[in-house]
């Protein structure tokens, strides 16, 4: 079996969480389990975010001194890379992981924005994309995020759809470089478990040349599909959202094609981004950790951030 | 309609997004000769507009109680629509027509200022005996967005906040609105705030021979035009960016098209007003909804902060404190 790293890529809620269960029973380590993101309502499974990993995604964000949506984002990333300072600290991190000799799993959804920093430590990392309908996801997100009454009030569908189009715009210039990743769609994996547990195995097998015991592999997987988890399914489909705009549609059939393994090349021409997108990204993003307390990556990061301290202080 | 007591004296709008001239305009008006109401009921003076912002504090109240009887956004686009079926419905009506009588009790044109008023302009024309003579101020968009900004957050906040998609928004709604229902009204002038601070005698002589066409001269022209034009200090225009506004990434073509129509019109070139051309993007109403909520959740919220009576006189719902 080689020591390669899988990375769970995706935008939040997607079914990152549900795939890297699949991908931790299938055989690769997560780290120690016990300084894992705690399992919650929301994810009663658990998130598979290891927390020395995940505190160390926060700082690397923080260092940047800028926004996450700022297109010289990467930019940053990259020089971040030849500090010595983070460079140490990713090298041991990833030492960490490969200490117990087999393949080994990340998932944070700021992965997916940080790849130009962690491509220079992980040259060939097997990656899986999750792709949900970005409606449920958005759904999903504000439910997490937003307390109720705020919840009542705030609309998502526009934010959620250019969060998403955003991270899964870096997650394919990623894939760019790496063409040893897998699309794998939520929903057909709660439709279709057996089918697409099988392939997810196949996939991995195969990369990282697993050797006997693929039945036993997938029926550990297979226990891990739980249907009556798939919620926040809005029943309205996201072509019919009047906040959706046309290259959103067409990016989300794009995905859907290729979690259909049809190996369509990537166009990035294709799915540009509004112009103010970054702007009401940005602001949306401050007035809600303004309203929260919240710190500087995204509504999200800062409950988890908060629950990664608390558990690394206990550690 | 209140129109059983004789010819009504003329009702003056002025109208135009926020921070962009409206109160300067506003108090032009009311130097030529126009009364705003009882002076006590005009609100609160404040460091950004130390002059007053010339609103009525019953006819805002009216406006915000309207918005709340509907439950709806205002900025849903059926919003101009909804509220004006309101003018035929007890007590709206009624509430509307003792405001406007008080306004004319005095037997003389008045004068409404409120940004907001832009949406509601249905609702009047149905109440009024005749259509209001609407100036609407123009200015750059990006530099009235960086006084919203200031105006609206602690100031902590307002240096890390952009908000010009936002503001932007908000000016092509309530332009758009205005400019769909000045359509119908003939009597209208636009003014651009950066004119008027820039060539000062020849705009206040323009405005004053408008409303002096329509309504009638109020003083002697040269005494009227000293006292209007010692109301405009260009020590407080504020807020000027040095990039123009069709430069900047985040505007969208409709919306610099509409400031082009906007100055046009200004420059006194008649266009006509095709509203296809300054469509809206998908995501427009969500942000602007989401930003009302932010901000009066904030206000709740956050030390130090909170909204300004007049903010809370205009807010289309309990605010977050109240509730």
């Amino acid at each position: 079996v080689r020591l390669r790293p899988i990375l769970v890529l995706g935008v939040e809620r997607s079914g990152t969480s549900v795939v890297s269960d699949l991908i931790h029973r299938w055989g690769a380590d997560a780290g120690d389990l016990s300084r894992h993101v705690a399992s919650d309502d929301h994810n009663p499974q658990g998130y598979f975010e290891y927390l020395p990993m995940q505190s160390f995604l926060h700082d690397v964000l923080v260092s940047t001194h800028g926004s996450l949506w700022d297109p010289g984002f990467a930019g940053r990333m990259e020089r971040l890379a030849l500090d010595p300072r983070y460079r140490d600290r990713a090298q041991a991190l990833i030492a960490e992981m490969e200490a117990a000799g087999r393949p080994w799993l990340w998932k944070d959804p700021l992965l997916s924005l940080e790849m130009p920093f962690w491509e220079r430590f992980l040259p060939t990392p097997v990656c899986v994309v999750t792709v949900r309908n970005p409606n449920d996801s958005g759904r999903s997100f504000a439910r997490m995020n937003f307390p109720e009454p705020l919840r009542r009030r705030v609309r998502t569908n526009s934010y959620f759809a250019f969060r998403w189009q955003f991270t899964m715009l870096a997650v394919l210039d990623y894939l760019e470089r790496n063409p040893d990743h897998l699309f794998v769609r939520y929903e057909r994996l709660l439709e279709d478990p057996a089918g697409q547990v099988a392939r997810l195995g196949h996939f991995l097998d195969t990369r990282l040349a697993a050797g006997d015991g693929a039945e036993d592999r997938l029926a550990q997987m297979l226990a891990a599909v739980q249907p009556g988890l798939w919620r926040n399914r809005s029943g309205a489909s996201f072509f019919d959202l009047p906040e959706v705009i046309a290259e959103q549609k067409e990016l989300l059939c794009y995905l859907d094609r290729r979690a259909s393994d049809d190996p369509e090349p990537f166009e990035r021409a294709r799915y540009p981004l509004p112009p103010y997108v970054v702007e009401y990204l940005e602001d949306f993003n401050l007035l809600a950790q303004r309203l929260h307390r919240l710190e500087p990556a995204g509504p999200d990061l800062p409950r988890r951030r908060q629950r990664a301290e608390a558990a690394l202080a206990e550690a | 309609m209140v129109e059983d007591r004789g010819k009504p004296p003329g009702a003056i709008f002025v109208l135009g997004a926020d921070r962009s001239g409206t109160s300067l305009v506003a108090e032009l008006a009311v130097r030529w000769g126009a009364h705003p109401g009882d002076p006590a009921r005009l609100g609160e003076t404040d460091e950004l507009n130390p002059r007053g912002y010339f609103e009525l504090v019953p006819m805002q109240e009216l406006l915000r109680d309207l918005a709340r009887a509907l439950d709806l956004s205002l900025w849903d686009p059926a919003f101009p629509a909804r509220v004006a079926e309101l003018a035929d419905r007890s007590p709206w009506r009624e509430r509307a027509e003792a405001l406007v009588a008080d306004m004319e009790s005095e037997g003389s044109p008045w004068v409404w200022k409120e940004p907001l008023l832009g949406l509601y302009l249905g609702f009047w024309e149905r109440v009024l005996a005749a259509p209001p003579i609407c100036i609407v101020t123009v200015r750059r968009p990006h530099d009235a967005a960086r006084s919203f900004v200031r105006a609206s957050f602690p100031e902590e906040m307002s240096q890390r906040l952009k908000l010009v998609t936002y503001f932007v928004l908000r000016w092509q709604v309530l332009l758009r609105a205005t400019l769909e229902s000045l359509e119908r009204y003939p009597a209208h002038l636009v003014v651009a705030y950066e004119s008027l601070l820039k060539s000062p005698v020849q705009q206040v002589d323009r405005l004053c021979r408008f409303l002096a066409a329509r309504l009638g001269s109020r003083a002697e022209p040269a005494e009227r035009l000293g006292e209007m034009l010692e109301a405009i200090d260009p020590g407080l225009w504020h807020h000027k960016s040095e990039i123009p506004f069709c430069d900047l990434e985040q505007v969208l073509a409709p919306q610099k098209d509409l400031l082009g129509h906007l100055e046009r019109r200004a420059a006194d070139q008649p266009e006509p007003f095709d509203p296809a051309r300054f469509a809206f993007p998908p995501y427009y109403r969500e942000w602007l909804d989401n930003l009302d909520t932010f901000r009066d959740f904030l206000a709740a919220a956050e030390p130090g902060f909170r909204l300004s009576a007049r903010d809370r006189r205009r807010l289309p719902w309990r605010s977050a404190e109240e509730a």
